[in-house]
């Protein structure tokens, strides 16, 4: 999959079972559609980015060593899909100069990505889903953004593939740092 | 040009770029143009196409996917791929500090993970001890012996049947930043690893 670099990367999880219902986890949340139209989708996928924030929090990202930046948070979408949890967000400077973002707090072992940002519910978080690489190195790669290196006052959209929610779930918080940067009481979409 | 799906899956969730798309329906027979232009020669496309021994590999291009929910206030961090489970329990919830007696409080969350074991594992359960790395290693390689060796035991009574297998591994492989406090805490553990029975 990897081949297809770039913008181009595309990841199947393969989700949906005929007969599915036997193989959908107890609390995962059924989708009104399972079988949505593929031109809906593609124009969800090629739609412009969304703007308006469902929720937003503001407060200190961990930069270099012993420092911080002021950042905001916006979050733009928590989707539930029956096996899947799409969550679309965007890291901006809280204020109108740009600021170093290029941490590794979001994520482990100099990797840079944001695998440590979560959704919480129900006293779980659920984290971006990973992925095993070649040669036995483990779960290095991530359904999820890089953290970029630099954002300014329009920010950087971001986003990660999470376990499935449970069908009950109608509004969570999302954790990118904890005690930090944490946007409480999101809505749930629902595919 | 991705591997072949297996023939029971009709939507499948779809990353590109930066883009998500739940629940994708799986179409068959051969892709129609998108758009109205001549065809490319093959291997003057972009992306190139990957060689046959490639294409004709699906595990070439297919990577197991890892599944992470965490659950603080228990000490509990689940990694589920499709036939292996490893949950990995915080010993701050466990045992006291430097102690391989189990708390009364560790006897509900293991009695947790052997329904677990009961109802989805096959095979050998490999019951692991893991420390930070603060401390002489000799002493922390005997000390998380003997806390998986204490989690095997209640495990092992209250999923009879299943064989278990328990080793320590010190401070030799951390999975945090050992030179924070967090980072220890998550460090300090017992992860029960086990295989997935197909219908679990």
């Amino acid at each position: 999959v990897r081949r297809l670099a770039g913008a181009a990367l595309a990841l199947l999880l393969l989700t949906g079972c005929s007969g599915a219902g036997e193989d959908a986890p107890p609390d995962a949340a059924p989708t009104s559609s399972p079988a949505a139209d593929a031109d809906d989708l593609t124009a969800e996928l090629l739609a412009p980015e969304p703007l308006e924030a469902v929720a937003t929090t503001t407060g200190r990202l961990p930069y270099g060593t012993g420092g911080d930046v002021e950042v905001a948070v916006d979050v733009l979408e928590v989707r539930a899909g029956r096996d899947s949890t799409a969550l679309r967000w965007r890291l901006r400077s809280a204020g109108a100069e740009q600021v170093d973002s290029y941490t590794n707090a979001l994520s482990r072992d100099l990797l840079f990505d944001t695998r440590r940002v979560a959704v919480q519910v129900d006293g779980r978080l659920l984290r971006a889903s990973t992925y095993d690489v070649p040669g036995g190195l483990g779960d290095l790669g991530c359904l999820c953004s890089r953290v970029p290196s630099k954002v300014g006052p329009d920010g950087k959209v971001l986003v990660a593939l999470l376990p499935a929610l449970p069908a009950t779930a109608r509004a969570v918080d999302v954790v990118v740092l904890p005690g930090s940067l944490v946007v409480e009481d999101v809505p749930v979409t629902r595919s | 040009v991705l591997p072949p799906l297996p023939d029971d899956v009709d939507t499948v969730d779809v990353r590109l770029g930066e883009g998500l798309l739940l629940g994708v329906p799986v179409g068959e027979g051969a892709l129609a143009p998108a758009v109205d232009a001549p065809s490319v020669p093959l291997g003057d496309g972009w992306p190139a196409l990957p060689d046959v021994a490639t294409a004709r590999d699906p595990a070439a291009q297919v990577r197991p996917l890892v599944r992470n929910v965490e659950e603080p206030e228990r000490g509990l961090r689940t990694q589920e791929r499709a036939d292996e489970v490893a949950e990995s329990l915080a010993t701050d919830v466990l045992f006291a500090v430097d102690s391989a007696e189990l708390d009364p409080a560790a006897q509900a969350v293991l009695g947790e993970v052997a329904a677990r074991l009961r109802e989805r594992a096959t095979g050998t359960v490999q019951v692991v001890g893991h420390t930070d790395g603060t401390g002489e290693t000799a002493y922390n390689q005997q000390l998380s012996q003997a806390r998986a060796d204490a989690v095997a035991q209640v495990l092992r009574a209250a999923a009879p049947g299943l064989a278990l297998e328990a080793s320590g591994r010190g401070e030799s492989e951390p999975v945090a930043d050992d030179s924070t406090e967090e980072g220890r805490a998550l460090n300090r553990r017992v992860t029960v690893v086990y295989g997935l029975r197909e219908d679990a």
